[in-house]
C-alpha cells in the first residue's frame, strides 16, 4: 500500500516535471528542432549524398563530395579568399581600432559621440554596405576614380569590382569598414578597465607617449586583441552578403568566397550535396573557432 | 598647460577628420539621393543644384519602399516577440525550474549559436517547402527566430544566473507558481537585458538578407533589405538617384534607432560577439 502511493505519487512529480519542461522549453524547442536542429543534421547527411533538389530520392556518395572540393580549383580560389578576409579584417581595424581607441580615451569630450559615430557602420545593413561602396568603386560615376585623375594618378583607375585582381580587395575593404569601429569600442572597453598606475609611474620615468603605447597599453589589451582575432576568423569564414551585393562572387569566381561558392551550387547549379559539403567544412572552421574562444573565455573566468 | 591645449586640440582635429572619413561614404549615398541622375553622372561628390526631394516620395512609391518597410516591420515584430518569450521561458526552465536534464537541453540550444547560417539553410529550405511555408511571411518569421534563440537563451540565461536563487525561494513559499514567479519578480528585473535582446532582434530581422533571399519569392512580400537588393539588380541598376534614395531610406531607421539606444546596441553587440 505504501509503495503503491509512493509511487503514484512519483508519477504525479514526473507529470509535474513534464508540464514544466512543456512550459518552459516547449516553445522554444518547437521553434528550434525543426528550424535548426533538424536541417543542422540534414546538412551533415546530405554532404555524403548526392541531390538535385528536385529527384525524390539522395544518392550516397560517402566521401565523394569532400573529395570533389579538393579537387576543385574554384573551391580553393574561395579558401584562399576567406583567407585574405580573416588577415585584412585582423590587421586592418585591429590597427585603425586601437589607435582610435587610444586617442578617444584622451580626450575629454565628445567620447560617447567619437565611438558611437565610428560604430555606427556596424549596424548597417550589408546590402546598404555594399551597395553605397558599389557607387564608391563604380567605374562611371564613382568618386575614387574621380579622385585618382583629379590627383594625377588617372591611370590607375578602373572598375575595381570588376577586375579579377581588385574585386576581393575592394570588397574586404568595403567589409573593414563595418568592423573597425566595433574594435575600437572593444578596444575602449578594455582601456576603461586598464591599470593607471603603472601608467603614471611610466609618465614619471620619462617614457614617451610611444614607449608607453607599444610596451604598457598593447600588452594589456591582450584579451581584446584576441578576441579581435577570433572575431576576423568567425566573420571572414562566414561572409556572404556583402560578397554577394557586390559581385555575386565575380568577375568569373574571382571573388568568390566558400559561403557563395556554397550557395551559388546549393540554389544554382544544383548541386546539393556538394553544397552541403562546402557547408560542413564552413561550419567546422566556424565551431572550431567559436569553440576555442568559449573556452578561451571559460578559462579566462 | 598651453601645451595640453593644442594637444587636445590635434587629437580633436583628428578624430573629426576620422569621423568625417566614416560618415563619407553615407553622406555621399545621402546627396545623391537628392540630385538628379545627370547632376551624378557630372559630379558624383558635389551639392545638389536643386534638391529633389520628390525622389525619396519616388523611391516609396514606384520602387515600392512603403510597402517593403510593411513586410519588415511585419515579420521583425513577431520574431522579437517569439524570441524575447521564447528564451525567457527557457532560461527559467534552465535556471529556476529545478528540471533534471537542462546541461544537456543547454548544451542541444548553444550548438545553434556556434553554427553559422550555411550549416542549415538548404535543408531548412526544403523543409520550409514541406511545410507550405516557402514564400510566406510566416516561413520568414519562423525561421528568424529559431536562428535568434539560441543567442536569446543564452542572453538572457547569463543575466538570470546572475539572480539571487533566494529571490525565488522567497516567492515560491509565498506560494507563487513559476509562471507568477517569472512575470513578477524575473522579469521587472530583467527589463534592461530585455531591451537589449529586443534591439539586437529587430536588427537581425531588419538586416538580414540571406533568409528573405531563399524564403521570399513574391516581390509584394519583400523586406526592405531584399527589395534593395532588387532594386540594384533590376530595371533600375543605372538610375543611381533612385537607388541612393533606397539605401538612404533603408539605413536611416536603423540609424535613428541605433543613436537613440546607443548603450543598448554597443552593449548588446559586444556581448553578441560571441555569436
Amino acid at each position: 500500500m505504501a509503495v503503491r502511493k509512493r509511487k503514484a505519487g512519483g508519477h504525479r512529480v514526473s507529470l509535474a516535471l513534464a508540464g514544466k519542461y512543456l512550459l518552459f522549453l516547449g516553445p522554444a524547442a518547437l521553434l528550434y528542432v525543426p528550424f535548426v536542429l533538424r536541417p543542422l543534421v540534414e546538412t551533415f547527411l546530405l554532404s555524403l549524398h548526392q541531390w538535385n533538389g528536385v529527384a525524390p530520392d539522395w544518392t550516397f556518395v560517402g566521401l565523394d563530395n569532400f573529395s570533389r572540393a579538393l579537387a576543385d580549383p574554384i573551391f580553393w580560389k574561395a579558401l584562399v579568399n576567406n583567407i585574405l578576409w580573416v588577415i585584412a579584417s585582423f590587421a586592418l581595424p585591429m590597427m585603425f581600432g586601437l589607435i582610435l581607441a587610444v586617442m578617444i580615451s584622451n580626450v575629454r569630450a565628445g567620447q560617447r559621440l567619437y565611438s558611437g559615430i565610428f560604430f555606427m557602420p556596424v549596424v548597417l545593413n550589408l546590402i546598404v554596405v555594399g551597395l553605397v561602396w558599389g557607387l564608391i568603386y563604380n567605374p562611371l560615376i564613382g568618386p575614387l576614380n574621380r579622385f585618382l585623375k583629379f590627383v594625377g594618378l588617372g591611370a590607375f583607375a578602373k572598375g575595381w569590382l570588376g577586375d579579377a585582381m581588385t574585386a576581393t580587395p575592394a570588397i574586404i575593404f568595403a567589409g573593414n569598414w563595418t568592423f573597425f569601429g566595433f574594435c575600437t569600442v572593444i578596444f575602449l572597453q578594455g582601456l576603461r578597465t586598464m591599470n593607471h598606475e603603472q601608467l603614471e609611474a611610466a609618465t614619471l620615468d620619462g617614457a614617451n607617449a610611444f614607449r608607453k603605447f607599444v610596451h604598457i597599453i598593447v600588452p594589456s589589451l591582450s584579451d581584446q586583441v584576441r578576441l579581435i582575432a577570433v572575431l576576423s576568423v568567425i566573420g571572414s569564414f562566414k561572409v556572404f552578403d556583402i560578397v554577394y551585393v557586390m559581385t555575386k562572387g565575380g568577375p568569373n569566381h574571382a571573388s568568390e568566397v566558400i559561403a557563395t561558392y556554397m550557395y551559388w551550387q546549393s540554389f544554382m547549379n544544383g548541386s546539393l550535396g556538394y553544397g552541403a559539403a562546402l557547408a560542413v567544412l564552413l561550419t567546422l572552421v566556424v565551431a572550431v573557432t567559436s569553440s576555442a574562444m568559449m573556452a578561451m573565455k571559460a578559462r579566462a573566468r | 598647460m598651453a601645451a595640453r591645449n593644442r594637444h587636445a586640440l590635434i587629437l580633436h582635429g583628428v578624430l573629426i577628420a576620422g569621423a568625417l572619413l566614416t560618415l563619407f561614404p553615407l553622406g555621399l549615398i545621402a546627396l545623391m539621393a537628392f540630385k538628379s541622375n545627370a547632376e551624378i553622372f557630372a559630379n558624383p561628390v558635389g551639392l545638389p543644384s536643386v534638391w529633389r526631394f520628390g525622389q525619396i516620395a519616388e523611391a516609396w512609391t514606384t520602387g515600392r519602399f512603403g510597402q517593403y518597410y510593411v513586410n519588415s516591420l511585419a515579420v521583425a515584430v513577431p520574431v522579437i516577440a517569439l524570441v524575447v518569450i521564447c528564451s525567457s521561458l527557457a532560461a527559467y526552465g534552465l535556471v529556476f525550474a529545478g528540471l533534471p536534464g537542462t546541461a544537456a537541453i543547454l548544451g542541444a540550444f548553444m550548438i545553434g549559436l556556434i553554427v553559422p547560417l550555411q550549416a542549415v539553410i538548404v535543408p531548412l529550405f526544403h523543409n520550409l517547402n514541406q511545410f507550405n511555408l516557402l514564400n510566406s511571411r510566416l516561413g520568414l518569421i519562423l525561421a528568424q527566430a529559431a536562428i535568434g534563440l539560441p543567442f536569446g537563451i543564452f542572453m538572457m540565461r547569463s543575466f538570470f544566473l546572475g539572480i539571487p536563487k533566494e529571490l525565488v525561494e522567497a516567492a515560491r513559499i509565498d506560494g507563487a507558481g513559476d509562471l507568477t514567479i517569472l512575470r513578477r519578480v524575473i522579469l521587472p528585473i530583467a527589463a534592461a537585458p530585455l531591451l537589449t535582446l529586443a534591439t539586437l532582434q529587430f536588427m537581425f530581422s531588419w538586416n538580414d538578407f540571406l533568409l528573405p533571399l531563399i524564403i521570399i519569392q513574391d516581390p509584394a512580400l519583400r523586406t526592405v533589405t531584399l527589395g534593395l537588393f532588387y532594386l540594384q539588380g533590376g530595371t533600375y541598376t543605372l538610375n543611381y538617384a533612385l537607388i541612393s534614395a533606397g539605401v538612404l531610406i533603408t539605413a536611416v531607421p536603423i540609424m535613428v534607432v541605433f543613436f537613440a539606444l546607443q548603450r543598448q546596441f554597443i552593449a548588446g553587440v559586444t556581448a553578441g560577439a560571441i555569436k
